[in-house]
């Protein structure tokens, strides 16, 4: 298996910065609207997001090619930095995401566009954590189902099973959006 | 009665819209702070970082084990045959002559 990264990693273990930095700029943008979408606090999101690349700049140069894909571990990384926020959370804030008020329809088509996202993404935040990053791996960072099982660290079946689960409170949770 | 099963948008209805749903975007000074948390532990000195240079110089794109081995096996070699190697004691120079001396003209036993 040929890890893409690799090399980055490689020279960024050296201390070589423009590694760092095409490293940062090829998964900085997906890793971001996984810790987005899992904590959906932008400003937590990024500070998660950051936390995961200080353990990649420490860790850099321990790293070893082969034993694992680069990606899965970082995505890793980033889930389990989100997780770490998430238990500290003692306060339900998904009740707070899913205080979206039901939009009525208007003539922009841009703001109804919006505030259909904003329920979707509001839809997402009520799922129990594990179907939401399994969601989030598979439909939104366009995860295979072994990649994203790694990343959450179970087996594919378990990942189906969080698919299915998730799939189906979304279905109900949007179902005011269905086209009639 | 509406069963459950009519309560639910179909699946592909469900990927539409997960499909429309746009990435968060990105905020610029992230990348700056992450790139500035590269620079703060780029800066700490590191003996592992040095190693690392260290051996990309001596065997360029391999994992640190490899030089690391090969230098102890060159060091084991190295002991190995200074320690068991026959090596000769220096022996006495016999070319050794005084001028004030009676020569010795006495076949050597070579």
């Amino acid at each position: 298996m040929i890890d893409p990264d690799a090399e980055l990693v490689a020279r960024v273990g050296q201390g070589d910065r423009a590694a760092a930095a095409a490293l940062m700029t090829r998964h900085l943008p997906r890793m971001f609207a996984l810790a987005r979408r899992m904590l959906t606090d932008p400003i937590e999101a990024e500070d998660a997001v950051q936390d995961a690349f200080i353990q990649l700049w420490t860790h850099a140069a321990r790293w070893e090619p082969g034993r694992a894909k680069f990606s899965t571990w970082l995505y890793r990384v980033t889930l389990n930095k989100c997780y770490d926020r998430l238990r500290r959370r003692q306060t339900a804030r998904l009740d707070e995401a899913a205080d979206v008020e039901d939009p009525a329809p208007g003539p922009d088509a841009g703001l109804q566009h919006a505030a259909i996202a904003a329920q979707i993404e509001a839809a997402l935040a009520e799922l129990p954590e594990r179907q939401r990053a399994a969601i989030q791996l598979c439909h939104f960072q366009g995860c295979g189902n072994i990649e994203a099982a790694e990343i959450l660290g179970v087996s594919v079946e378990a990942l189906e099973s969080l698919l299915s689960r998730g799939r189906r409170a979304l279905r109900q949770r949007l179902d005011h959006l269905r086209e009639r | 009665m509406m069963t459950e099963a009519e309560n639910e948008i179909a699946d592909g209805e469900l990927d539409r819209l997960l499909a429309g749903a746009a990435a968060p975007s990105l905020p610029v000074a992230l990348e700056r702070r992450v790139l500035a948390d590269f620079d703060r532990i780029a800066a700490r000195p590191s003996l592992l970082r040095s190693l690392r240079r260290l051996a990309d110089a001596v065997w360029p794109d391999a994992p640190l084990w490899q030089p690391a081995c090969a230098l102890a096996l060159a060091l084991m070699l190295g002991a190995g045959i200074a320690t068991l190697a026959p090596v000769e004691a220096a022996a006495p120079d016999q070319t050794a002559f005084a001028f004030d001396g009676q020569p010795d003209l006495t076949p050597q036993d070579f």
